[in-house]
């Protein structure tokens, strides 16, 4: 939850808006997710190619600071709605990344027992209305969360993620549309990775900046470097104020990078060695970590700490999913549906 | 501790990769992020990356092993790290699918109907999936031979293929099972015939036609003054051995190792090919593209299905010049560049009857009864080369309506008064034309690196 420090007044205080606003255990504990996701997509890559994930599997490597800092003034009753690549969205909504890994596992201790692997994680405990492997299907769940929130007439938020090339889909109109008309209370945060597949936005896209498209519907829009921690931070965290406020929706398009290709069958045609190097000398994680760093938040010793941590969650997490036992054949056919929440 | 190199899962249901070429050799150092591998699977040919910097040791997989998803493959050492014995590899993981075997094969195979020329990113696939089990010698002998594995008998344990067995048989097709049109030749083993000419900038590298040759691009040649030129003879042509091709995918890949190792120290090329070499070179440009800095299709097979039978028939059947001449005349538009003394120059190498009769052979793989069996129009429309294709109006070889498959990415050059030859018949245009292609492509990278780096 955003705190602000009584001691400065903002009007005289040039730190970013996240040093600001927030508790430095809070920002400790964001940075402690960033580390988590980042290690943990690279222990699924590992795992993938090893033969151990079954399916195909998405990484969001790069675009860490959009899934925490989007995050960041959510408690657990309010919701999320994730995509294909999800991963770093359930890890920022507090989930266990030892049964994370065990879903992808295909193991009974899994999120989903197993049942649903890497595009269909959900866990309704902490408010994570799922992954989606239809581009643009989560954008309608949000809606429907976000008006259920409303008649029960209760404070909880729904943040929508997508992609860029969900922007594109019938179901993002009719969603913006539809949360306006209504006032619902759901953020929806485009993350902007460039491309949808490999289709970049230029060639997909009639309008120079996603959050035009706000302007359809008379929601706010705006347009932040989504690997700038405390840019995320502050366009979601007005976002969701507005949104518990009962002001109604807002689209925030966060801009960032997928460093790995689309899934591991991409053959990176489509981009240079030379344009995915340059996204990754702006590593949204270094960057938050010098931050901190910089403004007292955090020691070098205590950050290299946290990113030790990290390692060792996921290696626990791999250790603990590999020794899960499988599902029993005969149960196959059981927990394909949620139960009631 | 060296870092393992794994054979990855890269696609959906992969349970196991071929390897298809390395990119390093043993002992060679190599940085994190470079590419060290291809490997194929059912649906592509994807790079691999090195997962860590040092030196690359222990290498267990060669071109052509088909190995488990997770099987170690090489280990790389840091710099100053010492090379001990190969690591105990980590028992590769239980793959979905149930016990996976290391590098090698598995089972026997079945019987398999010939899978013929597969196309698309599968160019390379030879639509089996379990190849026989074969020890490594017999591989190497079969690919000498230009046998196919799936046509010798094992007899090694579990049906295995020995080296003595690919010698056996090597014998025997010769003896018994020669079709008539491989009768009057064996197949040789050795590399493709490669021949160089020094120059400055990027190399073209020139690939010919059918029933054609290297000096065949002499009179293009003229007209490309400064450039460095690498020229392939194809398998059959030539100085090349004479090689039995099963298809096109068997041919392509013949085409690709001797590519790879013509230019292994070379920057992108820019790629020039006629006829039968413009369909591999389209195949090359498929598989290889990052290694293609333009591409220049002359009257391109794979087009389409049309090709002119007869032609093929009395270019490989004409043992005397006053037979070639005839079917000569057939390839150019004004019949009357065929002077009864370029037909003698031109019979000169076809005097050899294994020549023909190798020839023979390949066209009735690659073109049975006057049908072109492959077809590479989902390959030319993934192109990302900068890429054109030069076609004469008056081709009698191959329709140049066949040309109207260009997508809209790739110039398209109809020339006037042309035949099936334009290299010959219109050099300075050619030669004009690959020049303007090469210059714009080398003008276009220099771009786009100056633009990433300034992002
Ligand atoms: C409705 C639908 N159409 C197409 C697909 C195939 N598909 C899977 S991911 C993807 C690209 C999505 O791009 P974007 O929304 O930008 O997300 P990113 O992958 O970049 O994170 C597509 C087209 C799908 N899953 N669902
Ligand atoms: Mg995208």
């Amino acid at each position: 939850m955003s705190q602000m420090s009584p001691d400065i007044t903002p009007a005289a205080d040039n730190r970013p808006h996240a040093i600001r606003a927030y508790a430095p255990e809070v920002l400790r504990d964001a940075l402690r997710k960033m580390h988590l996701i980042r290690r943990f997509e690279e222990g699924a890559e590992d795992s993938y190619m090893r033969g151990l994930i079954h399916g195909t599997m998405h990484l969001s490597i790069g675009q860490e600071a959009s899934a925490v800092a989007s995050c960041l003034d959510l408690g657990p009753s309010d919701k999320i709605t994730s995509t294909h690549r999800g991963h770093g969205h359930c890890i920022a909504k507090g989930a266990d990344v030892g049964r994370m890994f065990a879903e992808f596992f295909g193991k009974e201790t899994g999120y989903c027992r197993g049942r649903g692997g890497s595009m269909h994680i959900a866990d309704i405990a902490t408010g994570n209305l799922g992954a989606n492997g239809i581009v643009g299907g989560g954008l309608p769940i949000a809606v429907g969360a976000a008006l259920t929130a409303k008649r029960l007439g209760r404070p909880d938020v729904t943040v929508c993620f997508f992609g860029d090339g969900a922007n594109n889909e019938g179901a993002f109109h009719e969603a913006l549309n539809m949360a306006a008309i209504w006032r619902l209370p759901v953020v929806f945060v485009c993350e902007n990775n460039q491309y949808g597949m490999s289709t970049s936005v230029a060639r997909s896209t009639a309008v120079p900046r996603i959050s035009d498209r706000a302007a359809a519907y008379s929601m706010p829009g705006v347009t932040v470097d989504g690997n700038d921690f405390s840019a995320v931070a502050e366009a979601v965290g007005t976002a969701v104020a507005r949104a518990r406020a009962g002001e109604g929706p807002s689209l925030v398009e966060n801009l960032t990078y997928r460093w790995r290709g689309h899934s591991k069958s991409d053959r990176n045609r489509y981009r240079t060695k030379d344009e995915i190097e340059g996204w990754m000398a702006r590593d949204p994680i270094a960057r938050f970590e010098r931050e901190l760093i910089a403004h007292g938040i955090l020691t070098e010793a205590e950050a290299e700490g946290i990113a030790a941590q990290a390692v060792a969650e996921v290696e626990a997490g791999i250790a603990f999913a590999k020794d899960s036992p499988a599902p029993d054949v005969t149960d196959v056919t059981r927990y394909v549906y949620a139960g009631a929440a | 501790m060296p870092v393992e190199v794994i054979l990855p899962k890269v696609d959906m249901d992969m349970s196991h990769g071929t390897i298809a070429t390395w990119h390093v050799a043993e002992g060679d150092r190599v940085e994190k992020g470079a590419a060290l591998f291809d490997i194929e699977t059912e649906k592509a040919a994807m790079e691999v990356e090195a997962p860590a910097s040092g030196r690359v040791h222990h290498v267990r997989a060669r071109p052509g092993d088909r190995v488990a998803v997770g099987a170690p493959v090489a280990w790389i050492y840091a710099d100053g790290e010492a090379v001990g014995a190969a690591p105990d590899a980590a028992p590769p993981p239980p793959a979905p699918d149930g016990p996976a075997p290391a590098v090698a094969a598995d089972a026997p195979a079945p019987p398999q109907p010939d899978p013929g020329p597969a196309v698309g990113p599968g160019i390379t696939t030879t639509g089996s999936d379990r190849p026989p089990r074969a020890t490594p010698a017999a591989r190497a002998a079969a690919r000498v031979a230009g046998l196919r594995l799936s046509d010798v008998p094992g007899t090694g344990p579990r049906g295995r293929v020995q080296a003595d067995d690919v010698v056996r048989a090597t014998a025997t097709l010769r003896a018994v099972d020669t079709p008539a049109t491989e009768q009057g030749w064996s197949p040789q083993p050795g590399p493709l015939h490669v021949t160089r000419r020094a120059g400055t900038g990027a190399p073209i590298v020139l690939l010919h036609g059918f029933a054609a040759d290297s000096p065949g691009w002499a009179p293009l040649e003229r007209h490309l003054p400064a450039r460095p030129l690498i020229r392939i003879d194809l398998p059959g042509h030539g100085r090349s051995p004479r090689r039995r091709i099963a298809g096109f995918a068997d041919l392509s890949r013949m085409l690709v190792e001797a590519f790879e190792d013509a230019t292994r120290d070379a920057g992108p090329v820019h790629l020039i090919g006629h006829s039968l070499g413009g369909a591999l070179a389209l195949a090359l440009a498929d598989i290889r593209a990052p290694r293609v800095a333009s591409l220049t299709l002359i009257a391109p097979a794979g087009l389409g299905p049309q090709i002119d039978g007869a032609t093929l028939a009395g270019l490989t059947r004409a043992t005397r010049p006053e037979s070639l001449a005839p079917w000569l005349k057939r390839l150019v538009a004004d019949p009357d560049r065929i002077t009864d003394d370029f037909a003698r120059a031109a019979f000169a190498p076809r005097r050899d009857a294994s020549l023909r009769a190798a020839q023979a052979a390949m066209a009735d793989a690659l073109f049975p009864d006057g049908t072109q069996s492959f077809d590479l129009r989902a390959a030319l429309a993934r192109v990302t080369a900068p890429a054109q294709i030069l076609w004469g109006r008056q081709d009698a070889i191959l329709p140049v309506a066949q040309a109207m498959q260009a997508p809209g990415d790739v110039a398209l050059h109809l020339l006037t008064g042309t035949g099936h030859m334009p290299h010959t018949e219109d050099p300075d245009r050619v030669a004009r034309l690959v020049l303007r292609l090469a210059a714009g492509a080398e003008a276009l990278a220099a771009d786009n690196r100056a633009g990433a780096a300034r992002a």
